[in-house]
């Protein structure tokens, strides 16, 4: 048994990984340019502007990569057991003040920005771009949790555009302040090259701006150090360790996955812990009784009309229940339209009860599961004609069996056969099914989420689909893949511990 | 191969006199002796009608017109190079199945010929006007520039916008304001519409009727692929077993623990637009994307049931003497084992054409689906984006889609019932 379960555990990796590589390649092949999605967000900019932000995003998020680096890249992110990157390397407060203290000064030095001086000031940031700036920032970021805290000026610098250099540099324009720029001297040295190609490419890039837009270039510059303390953080093979698993960031929320997760799974699982005993319970006790007379007319009815409700689709279960029970304008509206909770929900006491004025209110539980009862007989009803089925066909088959045959010849009531003898062993095939049903629970989840506007996993994973945001994807996947992966695992446990037969070797 | 396929089936048998049918044909009319097969059975019937005469059904197009005193059919002039070839091939198999004197196999062989010749000659002859205006024929009639018109049952085509517009064009007609009710703003029942107009006052029956094919064609297309991949995967897993098993259980559980919602709508975002690229340089319609797509996310339950079969069959001496026999690996896995282990995929195959249209119809209710086409879920995803409910929208749509998956597993229930002799004996009390 030990053997078995220590098999299974080893086999569970190659299936993650390989679900995980799966929806990673198809993401990857999908035509389209995730930074222009990124950039789709930030309104009209011009053609110039566009490409460098692009190149600036694609780098950022290590875009720029092989797709199976980009993956290997991923993985060391979430695996607990991986390797250090560039940007844990840990830093002495000595080192931490001194990188404040040049961060204040090239935060001056921006602020008092004019066109005139502009290439002295794009050496003076420059010259901050060293290693040790970049390290240490990186750990700065680390320790605080929040970069925009400690990195102020970055984001003073990235909501500054061409207009507020141009307005300090009117009346007269610019006149060239391009050789400095130009000069390979004063920018080469200052990138930290991780491959001497991309280093090239940028560099040129710099010098044409330089020659054409010399503000875009100092905000490139600027950009430079965002990239190499954010997203170029090097894998360091050296230093392998045990670290907190990592989901990354949102694209599009600019969020950790992980907090997005942390709000969502909760209700996803509240929505599926309620339909799942509920289409049980029901699904058992009519799959026993169909059994219990089979032939007979509530075993033909049942079985047909169960067959039916098994084929409405969720959708238009979903909407007709919205449209008939919960209508907005003129309908009956018995219950409420989308989501979970009263738009008064946060001034609600928790369990029902009178208000200082004598008037009784419903309070925040009795509110809540009066939004959850649309959205649970919609999750659940499709299992209850499964498990049903699935039960009467059990029950049948056992109710042939030996024992059953001894039992009813010891003179045993028949109730007692059925409940004691039968039922407990047609529980066996249910068990498996159980772990089953698991994989579906989020496919429903996103349907009945999406149409009763309820903020769960579903409906951030649709969401991420949708949007392309490729770590949050990535973050569900892996979630429901985990989950699935367990649940297999549990049922096959729990059903060599409910049945003494069964040995795995 | 047939008398084989029988003993396998009924171990238990007397030698029988009956003539031996093989195990395919005997469950298929075992199964539709049952009443909810054939219920099932002829509510597809009806769609398959649907889908190959819909132009004739419904269609803004008169069937024949006579203006100025000659008769033209603007029907037939616009029916496209697909509609022609489905009412050939829905003819030839009419005319196929009736004749009776010819070998199956042959039979076989003259549908596909006919199949490809005709398409092969609608595409490349078969052509449309580039413009349509619905309008113009109203207009003209009114004018009393046609005299005498005979129209489709359903005188509407599924992207007819116009009709209600003619408030516009002829001033005694009904407008578009007419269709929202004056006190509430909600729309209003149109009458002349059998089932109503859509948000987009088009006839709702005219497209559900359209949307029938689509359906119908990523049911059995999507399912086909899916069957096919996952017999050729099964196949090799349950003939070879060890480490092929090994590697092979475990694509097949990657393809079962994503959920296949979750990759299909993947697939379907990831590659937008009328034609996407689903391999670089190879462009694609949206609907043969989405058939693929549905192929290539559901064969692993068809591989698993192929893997248990073939794991069962492998030590057979059937397959042992063909082996022996030094039979070429395609001939062992598809020609000997594979009718013997074809049953269970039958079953698995009904409820998947159902879960296939489910697919479709529920991706194009949440509008990642098909575009310009009519489709059931598209018309459900109208019913629950609109600012008020309005049930006819809602209803119908979702009707024709219970009623289609109902269909598919009635029948894959009574395939069920059909092939395992054991439910039937417990089924009879």
């Amino acid at each position: 048994m030990v053997t078995y379960i220590t098999r299974r555990i080893l086999l569970m990796f190659p299936t993650l990984l390989g679900m995980m590589a799966v929806v990673f390649f198809i993401m990857k092949a999908a035509p389209g340019n995730v930074a222009d999605i990124l950039l789709s967000g930030e309104g009209e900019m011009q053609a110039n502007e566009k490409r460098v932000r692009t190149a600036y995003l694609s780098r950022r998020y290590g875009l720029d990569k092989p797709v199976i680096v980009q993956f290997g890249r991923w993985l060391n992110k979430v695996s607990p057991i991986g390797f250090r990157t560039s940007s844990e390397v840990v830093a002495d407060p000595k080192e931490l003040a001194r990188a404040t203290e040049m961060l204040q000064s090239a935060d001056h030095l921006l602020k008092h920005l004019n066109i005139q001086d502009l290439t002295s000031t794009a050496v003076a940031v420059s010259s901050y771009l060293n290693d040790d700036l970049i390290r240490v920032t990186q750990r700065m970021i680390q320790d605080t949790r929040d970069p925009m805290d400690t990195l102020g000026w970055l984001v003073r610098m990235d909501t500054l555009d061409e207009d507020d250099l141009s307005v300090t540099a009117a009346p007269p324009p610019p006149p060239a302040p391009v050789p400095d720029v130009n000069k390979p001297e004063t920018l080469v040295p200052v990138i930290k090259p991780t491959t001497e190609q991309i280093n090239q490419q940028f560099v040129a890039e710099v010098k044409w701006f330089g020659k054409h837009d010399p503000p875009l270039a100092l905000k490139m510059a600027i950009q430079r150090l965002r990239d190499d303390s954010f997203g170029l953080d090097r894998i360091l093979f050296t230093r392998p360790a045990l670290k907190v698993p990592d989901l990354g960031e949102s694209f599009t929320k600019r969020r950790p996955v992980v907090d997005m997760l942390a709000e969502t799974i909760p209700i996803t699982l509240l929505l599926n812990l309620l339909s799942l005993p509920l289409a049980y319970s029901l699904a058992l006790a009519t799959g026993v009784y169909a059994a219990k007379f089979r032939g007979k007319s509530f075993d033909m009815v049942s079985g047909v009309l169960l067959l039916a409700l098994w084929s409405i689709p969720v959708i238009w279960a979903g909407v007709m229940l919205q449209g008939l029970l919960a209508n907005k304008d003129g309908g009956v509206q018995w219950f409420p339209t989308s989501g979970l909770h009263s738009l008064n929900a946060d001034q609600m006491a928790f369990l029902p009860s009178y208000d200082g004025d004598g008037n009784w209110q419903w309070g925040w539980l009795l509110d809540m599961g009066w939004h959850l009862v649309l959205p649970v007989i919609c999750l659940s009803y499709g299992s209850v004609a499964f498990v049903s089925k699935l039960t009467r066909g059990a029950i049948l088959e056992n109710s042939m069996s030996d024992f059953v045959r001894t039992a009813r010849a010891k003179g045993v009531s028949s109730n007692h056969v059925l409940w004691r003898h039968t039922f407990r062993n047609s529980l066996l095939p249910l068990i498996t099914v159980a772990a089953f049903i698991i994989p579906s629970l989020l496919g429903g989840s996103v349907i009945v989420e999406s149409i009763f506007s309820i903020e769960g996993m579903g409906k951030l994973a649709i969401e991420s689909i949708m949007f392309k945001d490729q770590e949050t994807v990535m973050a569900v996947t892996l979630i429901s893949g985990i989950l699935s992966v367990i649940a297999f695992l549990v049922a096959d446990i729990c059903y060599a511990l409910a049945d003494p037969r069964v040995a795995y070797e | 191969m047939s008398s084989v396929a029988v003993e396998q089936s009924e171990p238990t048998a007397a030698p029988s006199l009956k003539p031996a049918r093989s195990v395919v044909r005997r469950v298929l009319g075992d199964t539709f002796m049952r009443w909810g097969a054939r219920v099932g059975l002829a509510w597809i019937a009806l769609l398959v009608i649907f889908a190959v005469f819909g132009p004739f059904i419904a269609s803004s197009h008169p069937i024949a017109m006579k203006v100025n005193g000659q008769w033209e059919s603007p029907l037939l002039r616009h029916l496209s190079a697909i509609d022609v070839v489905l009412l050939v091939v829905f003819a030839t198999t009419a005319v196929l199945s009736m004749l009776t004197g010819i070998e199956a196999s042959h039979r076989v062989k003259l549908w596909i010929v006919i199949a490809v010749i005709s398409s092969v000659l609608a595409f490349a002859f078969k052509t449309t006007p580039d413009l349509v205006v619905y309008e113009s024929y109203r207009e003209r009639e009114a004018a009393g520039e046609i005299t005498s018109v005979w129209r489709t049952p359903i005188p509407f085509s599924p992207n007819d916008r116009v009709r209600d517009r003619r408030g516009v064009l002829r001033p005694e007609g009904p407008s578009w304001a007419s269709t929202i009710d004056q006190e509430t703003g909600k729309q209003r029942w149109s009458s002349g519409h059998v089932l109503g107009q859509n948000t987009n006052r088009e006839d709702l029956a005219s497209r559900l009727i359209h949307a029938s094919r689509i359906s119908l064609a990523v049911g059995f297309i999507g399912t086909s692929i899916a069957i096919t991949i996952g017999i050729i995967i099964g196949g090799l897993m349950g003939y070879f077993a060890g480490i092929v098993d090994l590697i092979g259980m475990r694509l097949v559980e990657i393809f079962e623990f994503i959920p296949t919602l979750f990759l299909l709508l993947m697939f379907v975002a990831f590659f937008p637009g009328d034609h996407p690229e689903l391999i670089p340089g190879v462009k694609i319609q949206r609907l043969y994307m989405i058939m693929v797509i549905i192929g290539l996310t559901g064969w692993a339950s068809y591989a698993r049931f192929i893997r248990a079969e073939f794991l069962r069959l492998r030590h057979q001496d059937f397959v042992v003497a063909a082996r022996a026999c030094g039979l070429p690996l395609y001939s062992i896995l598809f020609k000997h084992m594979l009718p013997n282990g074809v049953t269970p995929i039958l079953v698995a195959a009904s409820f998947g054409v159902a879960s296939a249209i489910l697919s479709e119809a529920t991706l194009s209710f949440l509008g990642l689906g098909l575009i310009e086409e009519p489709s059931w879920g598209q018309a459900l995803n109208q019913a629950a984006k609109g600012s008020s409910f309005i049930w006819w929208i809602a209803l119908f749509p979702g009707l024709a889609i219970f009623l289609t998956v109902f269909s598919y597993n009635l029948i894959g229930e009574a395939l069920r019932d059909a092939i395992d002799p054991h439910t039937q004996r417990l089924n009879r009390g």
